[in-house]
């Protein structure tokens, strides 16, 4: 069973990007996301915070620990509804 | 990429990128130049930063050291596959991203056009998908020591990278490189510049085929004659750029105007790459030697302030009425100061003047006044430098929130009192106008509202307009403004002194953006889509569109602070992508929330694609 869920999975995963369809949400959310400001935003919040404590040993990793629940979770609402129907779109249109 | 405009001021020598790594071997880039052992000693200040140099250039240490392993031959190959896997990369994530593109713009996903594309995409190039658990989108890197691709998001490249002990990978979508020492991505300035820009210059220039070209521009590399007098003549300066200008009395609105222009990627371009040289020009108090004596100033390495009394002095014989020590409004000063230089510019000329103010500001507004009678339009051009918006006085913006904002709703609404009865009607009616017209009363107070009421149509008064048309006789007419060329740099000026019975200052709040795209207010644009009231849903529904010809990014706010009479000028500038607050001689650092968050009197935008081709 888990099998079969892998392989589907799968085959999902490469129609979402084959089909170019991963690439039009993508920009999608970055429109929306630049419009509702929320790259300034999180931009001014990192800040903030090395402004503290200086911007030594900050990696990838550290960053994403520590900012990536603030991140989702000032992501406007809108937006995560805009996307979730986009994707249901696709999923009933190339599930069957 | 399209070419930024800091990229061309910052980069002194640019490569042009052969597409195989032996040719770039050949044509001595900055980095061989600069890096070369056999330059004199003087041209490095100190033998720290002769060592230093390479280390700076490199990502980190471990990548620097796989970069220069000159020394032992038997790794010399280890660096050259290296060289050659990261170059395959760069190309097989470009090859990618424009076969992507290339399905994207052929139509609907079930199009067959679309699927024919992808089968032949399939064939040419490997789908590209993450070794161990065979997905595509979970953010894929490639191996550059072997030919493993993995990805970030399930963690499978860092363990191959532990596995195998390989130290380096590539970000396949963005290029980026991954250094599993530093456990973090690295920022390699030489393989970028080397390898990965030429590379991306030529696939934006790929996709935009067809569309408006852009104008060509060749990469300068110096001869060896010139690489000679570089590494002989001169000496290697860390970077500048940041330096204090004393207040000499009064004079806090000439400095955040010298600072803006300091800090205009245009002007410095221009200054900075020797066009007018003071040492070499013969006339008496020429503005164009002020400010190339300012560059030289700011760029000294001369910590202390510099007090420009000399600019000063200049301007005072160049323009009778600022002589004297009493404060002046800084859009004044900026535009005289524009006007003196056009006039002390070599190639000057009355009309399609080529001198860096006008390459650098002028733009052209076209006026069109369409008579009521008979409907014909006659368009009147005017040059511009600026633009001077009206903000709303306090007292009137209230009569905005309560009322409906007559251009807004008489179009789709109909009658406005009308609408505003059936809204009554529902129960939550009062919760929601107050709503709206929160809303209206924040959005009334931006840029792009102040852009909206500068370019609404307006009407004439009854004896103003003589229609040609209609035998000459007076008719009621409608004025509309639209941008018919946009300059370089737009530089917008907020009207916050009322000059009335008595002067007095607005000190609305008024909010810009970061990145302006000023595609509604052209005459191109309100052509096309015949009506003005389009140009909220223009907004609202198309977001700016970053690869967009027209947007700006903003680069710097001069602010005003203190009474109509008595105050005082502070500026943000984008200094190298950092914010900087410019009070007279004393800077600090600064965050782009401060500058957003301050009431700006001037805001000063870049385009963000530059066109080339004239001067």
């Amino acid at each position: 069973m888990s099998a079969s869920n892998a392989e589907l999975k799968a085959a999902i995963d490469r129609r979402f990007v084959l089909s170019g369809e991963r690439a039009r949400l993508l920009e999608f959310v970055k429109q929306r996301l630049a419009e509702t400001g929320w790259n300034d935003a999180l931009y001014a919040h990192c800040s903030e915070s090395f402004k503290a404590r200086g911007i030594e040993n900050v990696s990838m990793d550290t960053l994403l620990a520590e900012f990536s629940d603030h991140a989702r979770a000032s992501v406007n609402e809108n937006i995560k509804k805009e996307l979730l129907v986009q994707i249901k779109q696709f999923l009933d249109a190339n599930l069957d | 990429m399209i070419p930024q405009a800091d990229s061309i001021a910052m980069t002194l020598v640019n490569t042009n990128g052969h597409s195989n790594g032996t040719a770039e071997a050949h044509s001595a880039s900055v980095y061989d130049i600069l890096n070369s052992p056999d330059n004199p000693t003087s041209f490095y200040s100190t033998d720290e930063q002769r060592q230093n140099f390479k280390i700076a250039s490199a990502g980190c240490k471990h990548l620097f050291d796989m970069k220069h392993q000159h020394s032992i031959p038997s790794n010399a190959s280890d660096r050259d596959t290296f060289r050659q896997t990261f170059i395959t990369a760069v190309d097989y994530g470009i090859a990618w991203k424009i076969a992507m593109s290339e399905v994207r713009s052929s139509g609907k996903t079930d199009d067959p056009v679309r699927s024919k594309k992808r089968k032949k995409l399939n064939e040419q190039l490997p789908v590209p998908h993450c070794t161990s658990c065979q997905l595509l989108s979970n953010r894929l890197h490639i191996c550059l020591h072997c030919n493993y691709l993995g990805c970030r998001s399930q963690r499978h490249i860092q363990q191959h990278l532990k596995k195998e002990n390989h130290t380096f990978a590539m970000d396949f979508s963005n290029q980026m490189i991954y250094c599993s020492l530093c456990s973090d991505y690295i920022y390699d300035k030489e393989l970028y510049d080397l390898i990965t820009k030429p590379k991306l210059l030529r696939m934006y220039k790929y996709l935009r085929r067809g569309k408006k070209s852009q104008p060509q521009f060749i990469d300068w590399i110096p001869s060896d004659s010139e690489q000679t007098l570089i590494t002989t003549q001169s000496s290697l300066l860390p970077c500048r750029g940041i330096r204090g200008l004393t207040n000499m009395g009064n004079t806090c609105f000439m400095n955040v105007i010298l600072q803006s222009m300091a800090h205009n990627p245009l002007l410095r371009a221009h200054f900075l790459s020797d066009r007018h040289n003071y040492k070499s020009c013969k006339r008496k108090y020429c503005m164009c030697c002020e400010m190339d004596k300012l560059f030289e100033q700011l760029y000294s390495g001369e910590r202390s302030p510099y007090g420009p009394c000399t600019f000063l002095q200049s301007m005072w014989l160049s323009l009778k009425e600022l002589a004297g020590y009493a404060q002046q409004d800084a859009h004044e000063f900026f535009i005289s100061a524009l006007n003196q230089i056009h006039a002390d510019s070599k190639d000057h000329s009355m009309d399609d003047c080529h001198c860096v103010v006008h390459q650098t500001f002028a733009g052209l507004l076209q006026s069109n006044v369409t008579c009521l009678k008979c409907g014909n339009v006659s368009s009147a051009y005017d040059p511009m430098l600026d633009i001077s918006l009206d903000l709303l006085p306090p007292e009137k913006k209230k009569k905005q929130i309560t009322q409906p904002l007559p251009g807004d709703n008489a179009g789709k609404l109909g009658n406005p009192l009308l609408t505003s009865k059936d809204k009554q009607e529902s129960p939550n009616s009062d919760q929601h106008q107050s709503f709206f017209a929160a809303r209206r009363a924040r959005e009334a107070n931006s840029l792009t509202d102040c852009l909206d009421r500068y370019t609404k149509p307006e009407k004439l008064g009854e004896n103003q307009y003589s229609c040609g048309n209609c035998g000459h006789t007076f008719q009621a007419a409608v004025k509309q403004l639209s941008v018919k060329r946009l300059p370089q740099v737009l530089s917008f000026q907020l009207k916050r002194f009322e000059h009335g019975k008595s002067a007095t200052k607005i000190e609305t709040k008024i909010k810009f953006p970061i990145d302006l795209d000023m595609t509604p207010y052209t005459t191109e644009y309100g052509d096309g889509s015949g009506k003005h009231s389009d140009k909220k849903s223009h907004r609202s529904s198309n977001p700016p569109a970053y690869n967009n010809i027209n947007v700006y990014t903003l680069f710097a706010v001069v602010n005003h602070q203190g009474k109509m009479d008595t105050g005082h000028y502070t500026m943000f500038a984008k200094h190298r992508g950092q914010w900087f607050k410019f009070d007279d001689h004393h800077v600090t650092m600064s965050y782009q929330k401060d500058v957003l968050d301050s009431k700006a009197y001037m805001c000063f935008y870049i385009k963000k694609s530059l066109d080339y081709g004239f001067g």
